[in-house]
């Protein structure tokens, strides 16, 4: 409203009129004199303008104040109308008090006029709303039932979820992997198992300790009544082979895992069961084949799964083992790449770092090495160095006696004349003479001095055709040309007969053993081996690696207890065993003669002597394992234990 | 069930799904007293002589309405505190109460229900037309009051000029003011914004004054 809707206004003492005015409205408050009392209704109908009657019932009974503008709106135009409309200011009061709890006496008195609250009104009523459709209560019982269905359903499922999860967590696969994790007992892994030092095995291989893991057993009891139902399933059998190797049953294991690469499909998991199988029966027993066979199917499952971390790991290892040492550095490399583990990317890093070092060693010593004999006042030096010498003595005499011989024996140009012997040949001479010295002073072994012509007789043709052959032998046993050095080795042999010369005969007839035996003619092996057995006892080293090859061919090996010949041949040769182990000591070691029978590894064209700084092949069936300090009492067979070779733990320790 | 023990929410909830009579009886007894003061309260909002029978047709519906969608409103009702089963049936019965008259005036209306715009500027004035002078210098009186409360711009200002007029004008009291859930204030709020409004007009008068004129008194 505006006041230029009121023509009519006073202007005069306007002012004093308008306090006035407020002054009654405050104080006298005229217009609720005008109020109709409770109880009076409203004025019937809308008022032109006015909102309708539930409007204001609306507004009365709104729970909260308005969420959008409009309807805010709106409730503010509301309330400022009936500030001013009499009729709808008291349709807002009646509203407000509709809901209002309190009730006045006229009201009381008008509702118990009503018809409705007669009893009979009620009564007929009631029977009319009893009538109206329904729904059927659930009654407890019915309740009861639904919850206790319920609650069997969720057990039920409970129980259901649980026995899959069970299942998949006790399958014989996990139970298998967890029984390697409990006991590592070598160093290839197994699929799906967690990390675990290597733990060596506290019983004999082949031996039952009566203490088996529980989840080994369990695992084998499970793949064996799922074998009963299906004989030939592939997956089952696989998992047998794989429980035979952890139970150190590799024959069986072989047997199997064969059996199913020849059916197919081959896969990557089969042939590293079967790689695992064959190595580990080769660490066992020796074989160089059955190792190389391992390689041959890591080799193969690497192409099949070039990622696989468990191939990368074991093909590492066998590597290693094999003597490929660039090729093992080159995988543990690839493995470092995809492993994800932390603490199997630990064993990776450290077994890499390990490689590089000894890798490094031998380069650097094969470096000095090859600068010792590189020239004649080097040679001269080194044999003038009595102490030099005998750090390097054990070397001389065995890695680098084939290089030693030709430079100080070469074939004469004129063999009617003989050819004069240069000055590179005179110092060749004399280091092997100092080296004969000084392994008689710190070794006591006489073999090269005896070996060696006086200096006071010139050699004839004959020695040097002979020591010529003996190199050369050696030198195809280490390039693993096992035929040619036969008949090199049988050739030197028949020479140093004819020369009376028993250091250089038993020298070579060795030689001839270990090419026989590696090229699996093992009763040639062992025809030429046992002869030899305490022919010449004070050739002891001879002696110690003829006794290895004469077990290794042997036919019939057995244990000492059933007196086959190995042990009493070793029984009946107290010389023999005086010797080895009078012999063994630090001061004493024979080892070194004995790395080179390793199968030599090339790579790239490059040919690495891997036994010198690794464990010779003699004491390869101890693995790396010390052997136990009662072998004697255990008498076990070579093949078995393979401990009888072993004369001491000094000895393993004058190796490292 | 013994009705004059068993509580009124228990009671609606058997109700829900029974076919006895004698339970409806008993459940009649206990709300239709309540349904039908609240559909005589509603119909003194409508018309300004209510009939009983009137009543007595809202009392049956809302009853009828109980019982819609086989009972869903007695199915669907969960107890929120003691007889809270009232407080929905007055709910119920001021809308089946509300809709009865609407339908009512519809009809006599022609058919569909029309809802009239609102007009905001009704003013103190606007029903002098036919009254003495003494009242009509009054509307205007009244009419200049507003024109000064209408002067105040704001949400506040609004509010207060609601206020005011609602109290002194229509003589609603602070505690009926403070029941409308669109104010959002307490009976004390209701009587500080008056005493804020009505001082601040008496001041605006007085400062309007001319200097001159000598006061009044």
């Amino acid at each position: 409203m505006s006041e230029d809707l009121n023509p009519a206004r006073p202007t005069d003492r306007s002012d004093d009129a308008l306090a006035r005015a407020l002054r009654e409205l405050v104080e006298g408050q005229p217009a609720r004199a005008e109020t109709p009392a409770d109880g009076a209704g409203a004025p019937a109908g809308t008022v032109n303008g006015c909102p309708e009657p539930g409007e204001w019932l609306r507004l009365a009974s709104a729970e909260t104040q308005p969420a959008d503008a409009a309807a805010s709106a709106r409730q503010d135009a509301l309330l400022a109308h009936a500030a001013l409309c009499r009729v709808c200011a008291e349709r807002l009061r009646l509203s407000l008090r509709l809901l209002r709890e309190e009730v006045s006496p006229q009201e009381t008195e008008e509702v118990g006029k009503l018809a409705s609250s007669s009893r009979a009104w009620q009564h007929q009523l009631a029977v009319e709303l009893a009538r109206t459709p329904r729904r059927p209560a659930r009654n407890r019982t019915q309740r009861l039932y639904l919850w206790v269905g319920a609650g069997l359903a969720a057990s039920l499922a409970i129980a259901a979820l649980g026995t899959v999860a069970w299942q998949r967590l006790n399958t014989p696969e996990r139970l298998l992997a967890e029984a390697y994790t409990h006991a590592r007992i070598f160093e290839l892994r197994m699929p799906g198992a967690g990390f675990a030092e290597v733990t060596p095995q506290a019983h004999l291989r082949g031996g039952s300790t009566g203490r088996e893991s529980a989840k080994l057993l369990d695992a084998r009891a499970r793949i064996e009544r799922q074998l009963e139902n299906a004989p030939e399933d592939a997956h089952w059998l696989q998992l047998e082979a794989r429980a035979d190797v952890l139970e150190e049953k590799y024959d069986p294991a072989i047997d199997i895992l064969d059996r199913l690469l020849a059916a197919g499909p081959v896969t990557s998991s089969l042939l590293m069961d079967d790689a695992a199988a064959y190595f580990q029966r080769g660490a066992a027993s020796g074989s160089e084949n059955d190792r190389a066979t391992a390689l041959e199917y890591l080799r193969r499952a690497d192409e099949l799964a070039p990622a696989d971390t468990l191939v990368l790991f074991n093909e590492a290892v066998v590597m290693e083992d094999r003597g490929q040492v660039m090729n093992a550095v080159e995988t543990w490399n690839r493995y470092l790449r995809f492993e994800r583990d932390p603490r199997w990317l630990a064993e990776g890093r450290r077994r890499l770092a390990a490689l590089e070092q000894k890798l490094n060693q031998l380069k650097s010593h094969q470096s000095r090495m090859d600068e010792r004999l590189a020239t004649p006042q080097a040679m001269r030096a080194l044999a003038a160095d009595s102490g030099a010498l005998a750090a390097l003595d054990e070397e001389l005499s065995s890695n680098q006696l084939p290089k030693l011989l030709d430079f100080a024996y070469p074939m004469p140009v004129d063999r009617s004349r003989g050819s004069p012997c240069e000055e590179k040949c005179q110092a060749a001479r004399t280091l092997l003479r100092a080296l004969a010295a000084s392994l008689e002073r710190n070794h006591r072994d006489p073999w090269l001095s005896q070996l060696l012509p006086s200096e006071s007789s010139p050699p004839n043709l004959r020695f040097f055709q002979a020591v010529q052959a003996l190199g050369q032998a050696i030198r195809e046993d280490v390039m693993g040309d096992f035929l040619d050095a036969q008949k090199s080795a049988g050739k030197a042999r028949q020479l140093f007969h004819s020369l009376a010369n028993a250091a250089g005969e038993d020298r070579a007839e060795v030689e001839r053993v270990f090419a026989l035996q590696r090229s699996d003619n093992l009763s040639g092996c062992y025809l030429a081996a046992h002869p030899l057995l305490g022919r010449n006892p004070q050739f002891a080293w001879i002696q110690i690696h003829d006794l290895t090859e004469d077990t290794q061919c042997d036919p019939a090996p057995g244990t000492g207890a059933e007196g086959t010949r190995p042990f009493s041949a070793r029984s009946a040769s107290p010389t023999i065993a005086t010797t080895l182990f009078s012999n063994c000591g630090p001061e004493t070691c024979w080892a070194p003669r004995l790395w080179i029978r390793e199968t030599p590894k090339r790579h790239g064209g490059r040919t690495f002597p891997r036994c010198a700084c690794s464990i010779p092949a003699i004491i390869r069936p101890f693995g790396s394992t010390p052997p136990s300090p009662d072998w004697k009492k255990s008498r076990k067979a070579p093949r078995a234990s393979g401990t009888h070779f072993c004369c001491s733990a000094r000895w393993l320790g004058c190796l490292r | 069930m013994d009705g004059f023990t068993t509580p009124v929410n228990d009671l609606a909830k058997a109700c829900a799904h029974s076919a006895d009579a004698a339970e409806w009886e008993e459940f009649l007894r206990r709300c239709a007293p309540l349904a039908s003061l609240v559909a005589l309260r509603v119909a003194r909002l409508w018309v300004s002589g209510s009939s009983p029978a009137m009543v007595d047709d809202i009392v049956q519906e809302v009853f009828l309405k109980l019982c819609e969608q086989e009972r869903r409103i007695l199915r669907s009702f969960e107890p929120r505190g003691e007889d809270s089963f009232l407080g929905l049936l007055r709910i119920v019965s001021a809308s089946v109460a509300n809709d009865y008259f609407r339908r009512l005036y519809s009809v006599k209306r022609g058919g569909k229900v029309v809802t009239t715009p609102l007009v905001e500027d009704v003013t103190p004035a606007s029903e002098a037309g036919s009254r003495p002078a003494a009242q009509m210098q009054r509307s205007v009186l009244l009419s200049q009051l507003d024109s000064r409360l209408r002067s105040v711009q704001g949400a506040t200002g609004r509010r207060d000029r609601d206020l005011f007029w609602l109290y002194y004008l229509q003589g609603l009291t602070a505690e009926e003011i403070a029941a409308l859930p669109s104010l959002g204030l307490t009976p004390k709020g209701v009587e500080s914004g008056l005493r804020r409004v009505t001082i601040w007009l008496r001041g605006e008068i007085e400062r309007t004054r001319p200097e001159d004129q000598p006061d009044p008194g």
